[in-house]
């Protein structure tokens, strides 16, 4: 893991600083005391063998004056006192040595040959050379050899240093130690609140403010933030609040809505089963009288004719008339309710085959007529054959009345694209319809044309209107009058 | 340049004693003693303190005195030759009484004037002279000059010296072998 500054805590950061700052201080200090003292010292110690070997060149000046050798040692013996001389030496004036010192455990040795005045420093020792003057004389020179003691002072200048150096830095340790408390402290209050917001959300507790500093201005700033967050909070909430008890009522209202919607869907339905299976039973019913009256009609037409004269026979041909409209009427009755009630029963199959057959089936009950058929071949849908066969035969049916005026009659089946969408058509030049009307076309028992003129029940289109919506379709037609009609429509 | 000069004296004069000293001369009075103590008479001068205002005539030149017949004749004569005692020329007077003593600050009395009048120094009593004489031949001097292991050294009365009113450096006191003091003659070497 590297080490960085930046991830230390307060604590830390303010210890490091503290140290360095102290540390740095006092070593600064420490190295210039040292070097000045140093300096200093050397200097010192250079006058102190120069003056000591002063000294001694005016005692020993009588000695050589009277050449007294013996007296010139015992001076130079003095210096047993100054343990940091190791050497001494006087001259005569002309060299030669007059008598010597060395250091007790020194070895021994000869003193060196004498040199002009004047001082050296080698390896930590200092080299004295002194004239020695009597009166106005000179009588002779005297060396001194001594140690510095600069190591020697160095080393315990050092361990002084040192110690100095620990002594501080615990003290300054310790003081921060007690000190810092009172940087961090709020600092730590303002963190640990942070803490408790993070962590549990808990916006109601404030820090307290301790210091007037930059920690009490942030300590401030935390507790208006924290004011401030609260304050919307609560706005927050209530807002929610009124949001939820709109939703609420939303839903009840939604609920209540379905249940009604239910509820009428399923009286709807009742009400439709029970339409249904009255026309169902009313058709049925109806049927059983009609087949009296036509029965009995014939057996009067066919047994009973001689005794009914030529008025009594057209009455009995109408009655016969009217009760076979009445069949087909209740036959497309029932067609109607069974297209409803039938389960639808898809299949893949082949509409222009079965077109073909309804065509040809039309033809066979008028075969003076001559109507020309259309009919794209390959038309393949997902349908209802059966279904799809009353859709063919009620709208082939249609246009195959409806053109039974026209000279040359021509009735296309085929296969257009509508907003994307397959669609299929049945188109005729036939009489057509006013476009005005065509809301009205595929209601059931409406009629756009006098039953005199073109038979039919109205009931077929709604018929078919019926089967195509069932297949998830829609139809529409298209038509002027004297010109033709279109009937289009789609299967899903 | 006259330091020069001196020194070059000062070594010519060392050699010289160098020389007799190897020759191993004992004899009274060899050459080299007197040259030894012509030397010594003057640079006593340079460890003793005369008192202050003595005899004007003093002050021009240093005035060495020799009493005796048996004076340092002419080794003394070329050994205080170009020098100089606190600046002042050396001036060598020989006497032949005692009487005739006047205007010294250093009074030799040779063995042979000792021999013949022992009480000579008695007439200088109180006088700032510096008196010097030899251990052979006592007269009572300050400074006596005494042949030891074959060099000259010398014993000093401070008392003497005090009667004179003469301050005698230290320095030579410790070089003394003998320093007679009131009724105590201490022998320290």
């Amino acid at each position: 893991v590297k080490w960085s500054f930046a991830a230390l805590s307060i604590r830390a950061k303010l210890m490091t600083i503290f140290v360095l700052t102290t540390g740095i201080a006092l070593v600064m200090s420490g190295l210039a005391f040292l070097a000045y003292d140093l300096l200093t010292y050397r200097q010192q110690r250079l006058n102190d063998v120069t003056s000591q070997a002063e000294l001694l060149a005016s005692l020993s000046a009588a000695a050589l004056t009277f050449d007294d050798p013996e007296a010139a040692a015992e001076y130079l013996g003095a210096l047993r006192a100054r343990p940091r001389v190791v050497e001494a030496a006087t001259y005569q004036a002309q060299g030669r040595v007059f008598a010597t010192y060395r250091r007790q455990g020194e070895p021994a040795g000869e003193p060196p040959s004498v040199e002009p005045p004047g001082q050296r420093v080698e390896r930590d020792e200092v080299l004295v050379f002194r004239p020695i003057h009597s009166g106005s004389d000179l009588v002779g020179t005297i060396f001194m050899r001594a140690q510095m003691g600069i190591a020697e002072r160095l080393t315990r200048y050092l361990i002084i240093m040192l110690a100095v150096f620990a002594a501080s830095m615990l003290v300054a340790v310790l003081l921060l130690v007690r000190m810092q408390v009172l940087i961090t402290g709020p600092l730590l209050e303002v963190t640990a609140v942070a803490h408790g917001v993070v962590q549990r959300g808990d916006h109601s507790q404030r820090v307290v403010k301790r210091t007037e500093d930059e920690v009490g201005v942030l300590v401030d700033a935390f507790n208006q933030m924290l004011s401030g967050i609260e304050q919307r909070e609560a706005s927050l909430q209530s807002e929610i609040a009124h949001h939820k008890e709109a939703r609420d009522e939303l839903a009840v209202l939604a609920r209540e809505l379905e249940a009604r919607v239910a509820e009428r869907t399923a009286e709807l339905a009742n009400a439709n089963r029970e339409l249904e299976a009255f026309s169902y039973s009313v058709s049925h019913d109806l049927r059983a009288p009609l087949r009296s009256i036509d029965g009995f009609t014939h057996i009067l037409q066919t047994e009973h004719a001689e005794k009914l004269d030529e008025k009594g026979k057209q009455y009995m041909e109408r009655v016969r008339a009217a009760t076979e409209r009445m069949g087909a009427l209740i036959d497309d009755l029932l067609k109607l309710s069974r297209s409803v009630r039938a389960e639808l029963v898809r299949k893949v199959f082949d509409m222009s085959s079965l077109a073909r057959q309804v065509a040809g089936e039309l033809q066979a009950t008028a075969p003076g007529r001559d109507v020309v058929f259309s009919i794209e071949p390959g038309l393949v849908v997902d349908a209802d054959p059966a279904l799809m066969r009353t859709v063919l035969e009620n709208l082939l049916g249609n246009a195959f009345k409806f053109t039974s005026k026209v000279p040359r009659a021509l009735i296309e089946v085929g296969r257009v694209q509508v907003d994307g969408d397959t669609a299929y058509f049945v188109r005729d030049n036939g009489t057509g319809f006013d476009m005005r009307y065509v809301d009205k076309l595929f209601g059931a028992f409406q009629r756009l044309h006098p039953a005199a003129e073109y038979e039919g029940t109205g009931i077929g289109l709604a018929n078919v209107q019926r089967i195509i919506r069932r297949h998830g379709g829609r139809i529409w037609a298209e038509a002027e009058v004297g010109k033709g009609a279109t009937f289009t429509f789609t299967l899903t | 340049m006259p330091i020069r000069a001196r020194h070059v004296g000062v070594a010519r004069l060392a050699a010289a004693l160098a020389v007799l000293i190897g020759a191993r001369a004992i004899a009274a009075q060899t050459p080299l003693e007197r040259a030894v103590k012509s030397v010594y008479l003057f640079k006593f001068a340079d460890y003793v303190e005369w008192p202050p205002g003595v005899d004007p005539a003093l002050r021009t030149t240093f005035n060495i005195g020799v009493l005796g017949p048996d004076d340092l004749g002419a080794t003394l004569d070329e050994a205080v030759k170009g020098r100089r005692v606190g600046g002042r020329p050396i001036v060598v007077r020989r006497f032949d009484r005692v009487a005739e003593v006047e205007g010294v600050d250093v009074l030799y009395v040779t063995p042979g004037a000792a021999a013949r009048w022992p009480d000579v120094l008695a007439p200088l009593d109180g006088r700032p002279v510096l008196t010097v004489g030899d251990r052979s031949a006592p007269c009572g001097a300050i400074i006596e000059f005494v042949l030891h292991e074959n060099k000259v050294r010398f014993d000093i009365d401070a008392t003497a010296a005090r009667r004179a009113g003469l301050k005698l450096s230290s320095k030579l006191m410790s070089l003394a072998l003998a320093v007679k003091d009131g009724e105590s003659s201490e022998a320290d070497r």
